[in-house]
């Protein structure tokens, strides 16, 4: 083997095998793990020995993701503790390494803290807090102009939901929660007030917002997901024909919240 | 087309929670750098950012992920998305680090150091030939700050970095608090290694703040102040090679807008005069 890729396998092994989490927020970095070829190339100096060099990139590795972590869920975060949280996440970066794109390193986290018997509450919060980084970061369709709504009526037309639009279930009033999380306020311990409802998170610009749904809406957008306008009117008409004179309303709050977009020809 | 800066600019590193002040009021910085790969994704938030930086300063691209030093094949997609940014926002330049960053699958997300050899040096110097040539600005490589030294090294850091540089006939991009990192960490003279430095090939240089653990390793988090040394070096720099441009790097525990601004100036103050590198070489020469 060459030897340069012989030595950065080495080193891999030896920079990504897991911290050691024995006690609640306590962290070791155990030296047996080494590759002992490996460590035999490192030069030990100033009082600073082969070992401590190579640790120092993997705490680095290790640090720098589950602060990835930390920052993408801060809800699961919340809700679990930190001490229960940092070494859940680094059980699943061990499962799932990070990939070129950083944006995606939660992408699992979710079924995977559900997989992995977390409770109800987390699963939830976790959900949460994927929905809103895959809002932050998606992509952004046409904003509709008026020759699109006038096709509307006719059913041609191709508005859809915009891609960073994502509806949720949840128990919780877990939007508030987080926008304090995030700003660093001081909030109270443990889960936020109880709150049954289905939840939209949009974009506008640079600013998320998330805001509760009435059922039927949240019924009728996720169809929107799945097949056309007309299609997605005729079911919501046949369901719940009480509910097609709020559509007008509907599409106006959506114009204005930017859930609208148009799919390129 | 492309945006240049004065040959004794100083700018900062552009990071998204600072965007809202510096977009108001970016006096005091005289280009911007940013970190190319946050620019390369399809949303339209990092995109709309930048498009507001390019209008008030010109915009350096600065690369984390090109792998120069690394045995898997060099990502041509990502080098000419990379050139195509360039492009749309009038980069003067793009540089990235002489490190390896993957392996396989596997994605380190970091800036690895390899022994230096001279054979390691012409390897990264084919590789850095390549990028230089799918790109349509000045390639510049950065120096790397390391924490481990290997028994199998032949050439000095700065040896194996001129054989980089001069094999690809590519730029410097020089890290100043990098050398001082490296210096530390592994007993070498930081002043050495400035007196290998071609001068009239460097880019700009970085300067920023690290970290000194119990046990004395120096990291570079690029979380605090530059540290008095750190100054020290950067006169000594100048006084044998400036002008040339500088940027401020500042990623973690950030401060606020204007004490980066605050330290950008400090750049200004402290280096004092440039004793000009033709006058230096005839002097040497003399």
């Amino acid at each position: 083997m060459n030897p340069l890729r012989d030595f950065q396998r080495r080193w891999m092994a030896s920079t990504s095998a897991p911290l050691r989490f024995p006690e609640p927020g306590r962290v070791e970095v155990p030296v047996e793990d080494y590759d002992g070829q490996m460590l035999s190339q490192i030069v030990g100096s100033g009082g600073v020995p082969a070992a401590t060099r190579l640790g120092a990139y993997r705490l680095q590795y290790w640090f720098r993701l589950i602060t990835l972590m930390q920052k993408d869920f801060p809800l699961a975060g919340h809700i679990l503790g930190w001490e229960e949280f940092n070494p859940l996440a680094a059980r699943y970066l061990q499962e799932h390494p990070p990939t070129e794109d950083l944006d995606r390193l939660g992408d699992l986290f979710p079924a995977w803290v559900r997989a992995h018997g977390t409770s109800a509450l987390a699963v939830e919060a976790a959900r949460v807090d994927l929905a809103w980084n895959q809002a932050f970061s998606a992509p952004v369709l046409r904003i509709p102009g008026s020759a699109d709504l006038e096709r509307l009526g006719s059913g041609e037309t191709s508005i859809v939901l915009q891609p960073a639009v994502r509806i949720l279930s949840a128990t919780r009033d877990w939007f508030t929660l987080r926008l304090g999380l995030l700003q660093e306020l001081s909030v109270p311990e443990g889960s936020p007030k109880p709150l049954r409802s289905a939840w939209i998170v949009s974009r506008t610009g640079s600013i998320l917002r998330a805001e509760p749904l009435e059922p039927l809406l949240a019924t009728f957008l996720r169809d929107l997901r799945r097949r056309p306008w007309i299609d997605a009117l005729e079911r919501l008409a046949g369901k719940h024909p009480e509910a097609t004179g709020s559509i007008p309303d509907w599409f106006a709050r959506g114009l204005a919240l930017g859930w609208w977009g148009v799919m390129a020809d | 087309m492309s945006r240049t800066f004065a040959r004794d600019a100083v700018g900062v590193g552009l990071r998204p929670p600072h965007f809202a002040d510096a977009f108001q009021d970016p006096s005091g910085v005289d280009f911007f750098e940013v970190i190319a790969e946050n620019y390369l994704g399809t949303g339209p938030v990092p995109a709309a950012n930048l498009e507001k930086a390019r209008m008030l300063r010109p915009v350096a691209l600065h690369g984390v992920s090109l792998d120069l030093l690394g045995t898997d094949p060099l990502d041509l997609e990502h080098i000419r998305r990379v050139g195509a940014l360039a492009e749309d926002v009038g980069a003067p330049c793009f540089s990235d680090h002489l490190c390896w960053t993957r392996l396989d699958a596997w994605r380190s997300h970091d800036l690895l150091p390899t022994p230096f050899t001279e054979e390691i040096a012409d390897h990264a110097a084919r590789r850095a030939e390549i990028v230089q040539g799918l790109l349509p600005v000045p390639f510049g490589i950065e120096n790397l700050s390391s924490y481990a030294a290997f028994s199998g090294s032949t050439l000095t850091e700065w040896e194996f970095y001129k054989r980089v540089v001069d094999g690809a006939r590519v730029w410097r991009m020089l890290d100043i608090n990098n050398i001082f990192v490296s210096a530390r960490n592994h007993d070498f003279d930081p002043r050495d290694y400035l007196e290998s430095v071609d001068w009239d090939r460097v880019l700009y240089v970085h300067l920023a703040g690290h970290h000194i653990r119990p046990d004395g390793l120096r990291i570079d988090t690029h979380d605090a102040p530059v540290c008095e040394e750190v100054w020290d070096l950067y006169r000594d720099a100048w006084a044998l090679g400036g002008p040339f441009p500088t940027v401020i790097e500042w990623d973690d525990n950030l401060p606020t807008w204007a004490r980066l601004v605050e330290e950008a100036a400090s750049a200004r103050t402290r280096r004092g005069s440039p004793v000009s590198y033709a006058a230096r070489t005839a002097l040497a020469a003399a």
